[in-house]
């Protein structure tokens, strides 16, 4: 087995042992980039020399018997939507082309100094919105399962480079399903935190009081290390929480765990709107979970037919008033067409967004316009409300809630594009864990006819990362990861 | 349903061509038709969770964290450590 295809809970013991250096690993990924990064094209920008001189400097603190973290000289992947200072943070847009930031985001000054290897800047669906990384103002990365598919989105380029072995692990950002739909759509595990668990200081803004920084990986154990080293309380961000520190020790699988566990399955998320090979994943999964002792229950979350346009009204408002910031003063994109100061902002943002951002500025604009504010968004609000205390009441007798992720699998390039309605509806059952602000992991079980890769959703209750995560070990013993595709 | 299409882009600051307008319009009305149906709940109440307040750090300076080439670095046009944009106040 080649490094780049194994897992970082496994390579990190052989760090720490000696038995391979980071060099070793760094080389054996970026090897790996420079054989199929043409053909998946997840990259934005790719940081080999930097990521070389990290690995040299962690190998020699290793030498020097320094005790380092458990993802020391583990080669990372960045979406582009987090600040790098000194690295391009483009949120594949022509409106960042050239952004060069000043200054890390929080989670990037923890990961290095937890010595991760910065790889690269991975592609997105511009500024978060869309669902399948064809957004991006430069490339559309492909599904590594099939490279006419696309990856998902918006953490399209995040799910593919760990699918295809161009990163170890890779961090991404959920705003209405943007980690776990690519991470369903390419065969990886996605964990989107509990909202406030994860600083947002440097993730460049779309709906603030939804958007959260999250790992996406081969496994669940390597998904709990990320989260373990980039998650905790900071002042720099006003929504982060104090609460208790999240620890993961890499341990045998024990399911004892699932023996009277409780599992709450909402009808809504069930519909016939989900594909058959779908639906009978997840099921064999449920027989399984049964069968080592969980017990089973189908639920009923009324408001979740309405989630989708909830998330769509609220996500689009706060988009409308975090992306004003964009008008060619201070960074980014200036328009040539201009004459007055107004033509100047007017013409920057027609010419450096593009259409999908534009359509959601304007929705964003009108919901929160007068006379339609109390029709659309605070009834919006007042629906999120009720969906957060439909969710507690769920958690009240039930210790996890179970779904699939999409109800689809992944969709041939170019296919959704044209519409918004159905790109949308790929978010139907992840949006509802970004309205409650609640932690939901998505897991691969499976494949269909086509052999792409089927996601399967565990979603918790606030700040319970540790009994979703152990959970979530346990379905992935019964399932198994899946291997790394063969990239033609 | 119709929309002024002209009055979102002017609030929103972002210019739409009269070629494209009708069909910038339709669009949005698609999206607006598939959002609108929300179930009718008690308008009076208040949405906003007076028991989770945002807590905000203290507005204090701290040491200088950037110099102002740094923080002027991506700018698109400068001008003796400004920021250049079109006059408008006479």
């Amino acid at each position: 087995m080649n490094l780049y295809e194994m897992q970082a809970s496994k390579l990190s013991k052989l760090i720490k042992n000696k038995d391979i250096s980071a060099v070793q690993l760094t080389k054996s990924v970026f090897s790996r980039i420079s054989s199929v990064e043409s053909t998946i094209e997840c990259y934005v920008t790719i940081c080999k020399e930097s990521a070389m001189e990290t690995a040299e400097l962690v190998d020699k603190k290793i030498s020097d018997g320094e005790s380092l973290s458990p993802l020391a000289g583990i080669p990372i992947g960045i979406k582009d939507n987090i600040c790098t200072k000194g690295i391009l943070t483009t949120c594949s847009s022509k409106m960042l082309y050239n952004f060069v930031p000043p200054y890390d985001a929080t989670v990037i000054k923890k990961l290095k100094d937890a010595n991760v290897i910065i790889t690269g800047k991975l592609n997105m669906d511009e500024f978060a919105m869309g669902s399948s990384t064809e957004t991006s103002y430069f490339k559309k990365t492909k599904n590594p399962h099939n490279i006419k598919y696309v990856p998902g989105g918006s953490s399209g380029g995040s799910a593919a480079s760990v699918a295809a072995g161009e990163a170890i692990i890779s961090l991404g950002s959920d705003t209405g399903g943007s980690i776990r739909q690519p991470a369903a759509y390419c065969g990886v595990v996605g964990l989107k935190p509990t909202y406030g668990s994860v600083s947002r200081y440097g993730l460049i803004a779309f709906a603030s009081s939804l958007d959260q920084i999250g790992p996406l990986a081969k496994s669940v154990d390597d998904a709990a290390l990320l989260y373990q080293a980039i998650s905790g309380y900071d002042e720099m961000d006003a929504t982060s929480k104090k609460a208790k520190s999240f620890s993961w020790k890499i341990r045998d699988v024990d399911l004892s765990v699932l023996k009277g566990l409780k599992i709450a399955l909402p009808k809504e998320y069930f519909g016939d709107f989900v594909d058959d090979k779908i639906k009978k994943s997840v099921l064999d999964v449920l027989s399984k979970l049964k069968d080592n002792g969980a017990i089973l229950d189908e639920v009923s979350l009324p408001s979740a037919p309405y989630a989708l346009s909830a998330y769509y009204i609220i996500s689009s408002a706060e988009a409308s008033s975090n992306l004003a910031r964009y008008d060619g003063v201070h960074y980014g994109y200036r328009t040539k067409n201009y004459e007055t100061l107004n033509e100047m902002y007017e013409n920057t943002r027609a010419e450096g967004f593009g259409d999908e951002v534009k359509t959601r500025i304007m929705l964003g604009t009108y919901v929160l316009s007068s006379g339609y504010y109390d029709a659309y968004y605070k009834r919006a609000k007042l629906l999120q409300k009720k969906i957060v205390a439909e969710f507690n009441d769920i958690f009240q007798k039930y210790d996890i809630i179970l779904t699939p992720t999409v109800p689809t699998t992944a969709f041939p390039i170019g296919a959704e594009i044209e519409d918004p309605i159905k790109m949308h509806f790929n978010d139907v059952n992840t949006v509802s864990s970004n309205i409650a602000g609640i932690p939901s992991v998505s897991l691969p079980c499976g494949k269909d006819d086509s052999n792409l890769p089927i996601g399967m959703q565990l979603i918790g209750n606030y700040f319970e990362e540790q009994k979703l995560l152990t959970i979530a070990k346990c379905c992935e013993s019964l399932v198994g990861c899946l291997d790394l595709p063969s990239i033609d | 349903m119709d929309i002024d299409i002209k009055k979102i882009a002017k609030l929103c600051k972002i210019k739409v061509e009269d070629d494209i307008a009708q069909k910038t319009k339709n669009d949005l009305i698609k999206i607006i038709n598939s959002i609108k149906d929300l179930p009718k709940l008690n308008n009076n109440d208040d949405f906003l969770d007076s028991s989770d307040p945002m807590v905000l750090r203290k507005d204090v300076i701290k040491d200088k964290q950037f110099t102002r080439e740094e923080i002027l670095k991506n700018a698109p046009c400068l001008h003796a450590g400004c920021v250049v944009v079109p006059k408008e106040i006479d």
